[in-house]
């Protein structure tokens, strides 16, 4: 199957969404329920998982050697190297990253540069609940972590020219009265693909597929990752959250963004770490 | 080591005692307990409402089941969702019938601040280090905005350094110990309907905002009181009523307009990079 076949597959799986979509003359169209906060669940809490059963490629997954253990002095976040997802350049980016971690020095997330983590890396914010907010047009996701926005335009084709941006243009549909299917494009590079600070380059595509349990107790958001600028091939993975009430915090992370000790970032280690500035104000 | 990059401001409760033992009063929580008129409201179909939604908002036409995830407002005048732009933006807090009723203290922190600021000894950390502009201030900011409502909840998200207000509807305020160790650039608020008019009492407060940028001061006993709503299809009215004891001789307000924006889409603000040109709103200079 070729690269665009597959992700055609993901975007149009199942039924076809144009019967679906929303319109005045169609069928009413159940829309599945998303409302309220979602804690992520999972033996690691900040990285993918693979997804159970899927013949294709998955995730890059803790280096067995070198494991993440959460509440414990086990916290290096080093993955195995062997994923043959990898494109040569993106190992070479990948590798130091990774023996630093080894080494005891953590590189930072996007969201310790008080930085979007953009797609699909919001889902990997630790520190509350994100939330779905569902109306006729759009979903938008929100994240108390830096107060984190993204917005998903429903029922509508990609733009012409989506540009680069760190949530890049996404837009999305229901299907099959439980999930919510997300196509994201015009992504910028600035972005960590996964906890493992694996870069990405700004042709990368994520489709996301958002599903509710119908107890609406759990979602699990199972997503594919094609980017042949950094990737060999689209490899998919899940994540997984339980329901919890709504509870949306003010965390502001410019305020107070501060490192202790020695880092890795930029490609060096460091103690000194920067958080985005206006040198000129905007108005 | 850095794993915990940033470090919020409810990690040290040593600074949440000291929040405490600097307040000298218990804020009053503001009530969110008003009544649900939306039956009553359904029924009217008046002139009125005519008038206030007959705009096309990008969510005029909500669809979905009762008891379902999207929220329908049971009158045009309610459905206040779609994007927002201010026409005009003024560095400086206009207030309703006259000036600001600073009392002595705030006369003093007034030019406290202009100066502080004028020399550089007081950086406006919501333009420099883009933290959010806190209520009142972000009211009169120049970017766009988006208003989502659902389900028993009104969210407010600014483009400008991505501020989200989620504010719940006809719930109770935060405990008054929230209120006094959980302080907000934003603040905590609660809504609720009084007629077409959609009331957000505000209290919580953190004293690192200023009210304008000219650096108008208020404290953190400040609390406002937000009446929002469509003047007609496509604009939008926010009367906001501050009360600050610490800081004013009685309560005061400012009145801001919106525009519906339907062909705007917010973008992604990140401090020191490009954003949204908005050198047509009247009165904003950029500057050189």
């Amino acid at each position: 199957m070729t690269r665009s076949a597959l992700l055609l597959g993901m975007i149009f799986g199942g039924l076809a969404w144009p019967m679906l979509a929303v319109s005045e003359t169609g069928p009413a169209q159940t829309i599945p329920d998303f409302s309220g906060g979602w804690d992520r669940i999972g033996d690691l809490l900040e990285t993918f998982e693979a997804i159970p059963g899927h013949p294709g490629a998955g995730p890059l997954l803790v280096d067995p050697l070198h494991p993440h253990v959460n509440q414990s002095r086990d916290l290096t976040w080093a993955p195995a190297l062997d994923n043959p997802i990898l494109k040569a350049e993106t190992l070479a980016k990948l590798r130091p990253i990774a023996e630093a971690e080894i080494r005891g020095i953590p590189h930072i997330k996007d969201e310790g540069h008080c930085q979007p983590s953009g797609v699909p890396g919001l889902l990997n914010v630790r520190g509350g609940l994100i939330e779905l907010l569902q109306t006729p047009a759009q979903v938008t996701i929100i994240h108390p972590v830096d107060q984190q926005v993204r917005r998903i335009y429903l029922d509508v084709p990609h733009s012409q020219n989506p540009g680069h941006t760190w949530y890049g243009e996404s837009v999305g549909h229901y299907e099959g009265g439980d999930t919510l299917v997300v196509d994201t494009i015009g992504l910028n590079d600035k972005t960590q693909t996964d906890r493992f600070g694996t870069p990405h380059s700004d042709q990368m595509r994520v489709v996301e597929r958002y599903r509710v349990a119908g107890d609406h107790q759990t979602l699990e958001v199972q997503f594919t990752v094609d980017d042949p600028g950094a990737f060999t091939m689209p490899w998919s993975a899940r994540v997984r959250f339980r329901a919890r009430p709504a509870n949306f915090t003010e965390q502001i992370c410019a305020e107070n963004n501060r490192f202790v000790g020695l880092v890795f970032d930029g490609g060096k280690a460091t103690t000194s770490v920067y958080t985005p500035t206006a040198g000129k104000p905007d108005f | 080591m850095g794993r915990n990059s940033c470090r919020y401001k409810h990690a040290s409760s040593a600074e949440q005692g000291r929040a405490i033992a600097s307040r000298r009063r218990f804020i009053h929580a503001a009530g969110g307990t008003g009544l649900v008129l939306a039956a009553a409201l359904a029924a009217v179909t008046g002139a009125d409402a005519q008038r206030a939604g007959g705009g096309r908002g990008q969510q005029d036409a909500p669809t979905g089941t009762p008891g379902g995830p999207i929220y329908t407002p049971p009158s045009p005048a309610m459905n206040i969702s779609g994007v927002w732009w201010t026409q005009s933006y003024n560095p400086k807090i206009q207030v309703l019938g006259g000036d600001l009723p600073l009392n002595e203290k705030g006369s003093a922190q007034y030019a406290r601040n202009m100066g502080a600021l004028k020399d550089g000894t007081l950086k406006d950390e919501a333009r420099h280090l883009c933290v959010p502009d806190g209520v009142p201030r972000i009211l009169g900011n120049p970017y766009p905005f988006q208003i989502i409502q659902t389900p028993g909840r009104v969210t407010f998200v600014y483009e400008l350094n991505h501020v989200i207000r989620p504010i719940p509807l006809d719930k109770p305020q935060v405990s008054a110990e929230e209120l006094e160790v959980a302080l907000y650039y934003s603040g905590h608020s609660v809504a609720h309907w009084e007629g077409y008019t959609l009331v957000i009492e505000t209290a919580g407060f953190n004293e690192k905002t200023f009210l304008d940028a000219t650096g108008a001061p208020h404290s953190d006993a400040m609390t406002t009181i937000e009446r929002i709503k469509k003047l007609n299809g496509t604009t939008l009215e926010d009367v906001i009523t501050i009360t600050d004891p610490e800081m004013f001789t009685k309560p005061w307000s400012s009145r801001f307009v919106y525009e519906l924006h339907p062909e705007v889409r917010l973008e992604d603000y990140v401090c020191g990079e490009k954003h949204r040109d908005i050198s047509k709103v009247q009165g904003v200079v950029v500057p050189k």
